[in-house]
């Protein structure tokens, strides 16, 4: 299983717990976060705090940017690229 | 160029020649309209809005997002001598119609697909203008206008009517005046010494009280003024790169967005800005201490008022901040205000007790539009130009105002205006619900909305369909952080819900 798969799922598994899911509520790995409204600024940072302390990663401020947070994927991609190497059997 | 005559003493300067047409006024983004260009912008939209059957002593209501247009819609309204009402377009249709109702503007201004949501032919006597909405446009064409123009008076001297929410959820006009809104204006500009050279960040949206010093402190000392859009604000990467990139020099807003870059440290090592603003509601200390720790050579100051009466007390926060002070003052009042503290019976209190913070001055507002029973009963004995804020406060032994807390169950969080009772109302009318009570809690940085329920028979409301219950009553920022159901609410002694106990509880889940 690629490595990314179970980060989007934990991920898709969040918003659906805390975040307001105001059209369907349906969120898919590709669902549009900021574009749709999904995401606003509090849930935002309460995500943040949940990746930072579920993946031990640390977010620059950098790349605290929409780029990163577009859909559950790009939300993945960015915890993968920050998560230290661990592991590496 | 001619200059047209201003219409209102709250642009005047702006509209005066001195800055230099070439200087920059206002930007968003990549678009900056120059003095000279804004003061065409905004005659050109005079004229629209004349044209469009405008005349000195109506109101506009505006209800767009925030743009470069807009704000020349709010300064063309006033150029034309009517009075401007920006509203939230993200309210629910419900509570617009309710509003647009009472208030009966001359002219609506919204954007196509509000304008279509509203049904303005439901609501007769409403004359809708539909802008383009280009981004980045300098002045806006209406079109699409149709509806017949109510006629009904203004006040006298009206500027602007804010809408907050009341105490039943039910939204309240706040009318300011020309000369109120300018006394605050000039008290604002001077104190803080604002200049041509500054620049200025935009935060609050336009219908918040907050903008008033935003658009007219900096327009009137020929500053500019940067509009910042939402994923500015949303992402503290993107937040940083903007003040960096624009050089701010001044910056006002609630004090949440201060602690969510604080929380990211994301200000750390700034070079341009000189002075900062917070008010709406309290800034935690542990926060505001590391903030000055990461700008040293930044000017704070903690500024206190409702929308009635804006800014009305303030106070200048030393630096560093002493490690003993655990709250903040809210200072001294404003020199065009008066504040005094009184009992419930409108008595001044004695020197050091707490009473009920009292304004007097200019810049208190005329009144709530068409609601001349609950306007008497916010003034002091009655009295035009007077204000009881229903705020808690103390002279401390040092001469500085403190502020204790509220009379009733109305709390400020990020910025907005929440009556916990009518977030309750509102839940207590869903089948699943037998009774909820709203509390917030606080942790370091900011609080959160906690609903307590306790259901009605065995049907229970899941949290998504509380959500989106409350989003077809409510404004979005009402919608709560967290739900929790309760098999029993625990009471006081009395048999009402202990909000105390509930308020520790929300607490201690939120810290664990």
């Amino acid at each position: 299983m690629p490595v990314i798969d179970p980060v989007i799922d934990s991920v898709i598994t969040w918003l659906k717990r805390t975040a307001y899911i105001r059209a369907t509520g349906e969120v898919v790995p590709d669902t549009e976060l900021i574009a749709r409204g999904i995401l606003d600024s509090i849930e935002i940072l309460n995500l943040v705090s949940y990746l930072e302390e579920n993946f031990g990663i640390a977010l620059p401020i950098d790349e605290f940017v929409p780029e990163n947070f577009e859909t559950p994927r790009a939300i993945a991609n960015l915890v993968v690229r920050l998560r230290p190497a661990v592991a590496a059997e | 160029m001619t200059i047209m005559l201003a219409a209102s003493p709250l642009i005047a300067p702006l509209l005066e020649d001195r800055a230099g047409a070439a200087h920059p006024a206002v930007s968003a983004g990549d678009v900056v309209l120059s003095y000279g260009e804004l003061q065409r912008a905004v005659t050109m939209t005079a004229d629209e809005l004349r044209r469009s059957g405008v005349r000195p002593g109506d109101r506009v209501a505006i209800c767009l997002p925030k743009s470069i247009a807009t704000l020349t819609l709010i300064l063309g309204t006033l150029a034309a001598g009517a009075a401007y009402v920006p509203l939230n377009h993200r309210l629910p249709a419900a509570q617009l119609r309710t509003i647009l109702t009472e208030l009966r503007p001359r002219l609506l201004i919204a954007a196509n697909d509000l304008a279509d949501t509203l049904d303005p032919d439901a609501l007769p006597g409403l004359r809708v203008a539909v802008t383009d909405g280009v981004p980045g446009a300098r002045f806006v064409t209406l079109q699409r206008l149709h509806g017949a123009a109510p006629d009904v008076a203004s006040p006298e001297d009206l500027a602007a009517v804010l809408y907050t929410s009341g105490t039943t959820g039910e939204p309240k006009g706040i009318m300011l005046s020309h000369q109120g809104m300018t006394s605050f204006v000039d008290w604002a500009a001077d104190t803080f010494e604002v200049s041509a050279a500054d620049r200025a960040s935009s935060h609050a949206p336009f219908h918040f009280d907050l903008s008033v010093l935003d658009i007219f402190c900096t327009l009137n000392r020929h500053a500019t003024l940067h509009l910042l859009d939402e994923t500015t604000t949303r992402f503290p990467g993107v937040m940083r790169a903007a003040i960096d990139k624009i050089g701010i020099t001044m910056w006002y807003s609630v004090p949440t967005a201060l602690a969510q870059l604080q929380a990211r440290r994301a200000l750390k090592g700034v070079q341009s800005l000189r002075l900062v603003l917070f008010a709406g509601e309290v800034l935690p200390v542990p926060v505001l201490r590391q903030v000055m720790a990461d700008l040293p050579d930044v000017e704070f100051a903690n500024l206190y008022g409702p929308t009635e009466t804006n800014v009305c007390t303030w106070y200048r926060v030393p630096g560093p901040l002493p490690a003993e002070v655990g709250t903040l003052p809210i200072g001294q009042p404003c020199a065009h205000c008066d504040i005094t503290l009184r009992d419930l019976d409108g008595a001044p209190v004695a020197a050091g007790e707490t009473g009920e913070i009292c304004v007097t001055g200019p810049a208190v507002m005329l009144g709530y539009w068409q609601k001349p029973t609950l306007t008497t009963a916010v003034r002091v004995a009655g009295q035009a130009g007077t204000y009881r804020t229903g705020d808690l406060g103390y002279v401390r032994g040092d001469g500085e105002l403190m502020l204790v807390g509220r009379r009733d169950q109305q709390v400020k969080l990020r910025g907005h205006r929440i009556e916990l009772l009518a977030l309750e109302a509102a839940l207590n009318s869903h089948p699943s619900v037998q009774e909820a009570i709203a509390v917030v809690a606080q942790d370091a940085a900011e609080g959160q909305l906690c609903v307590f329920l306790s259901p009605s028979g065995s049907a229970t409301g899941t949290p998504s369909e509380l959500r989106e219950f409350l989003a077809a009553r409510l404004a979005p920022y009402y919608l709560p952080d967290r739900f929790e159901f309760v098999a029993e609410l625990p009471r006081t002694a009395n048999g009402k819900a202990d909000r105390s106990a509930l308020r520790l509880r929300a607490h201690t889940a939120t810290t664990k």
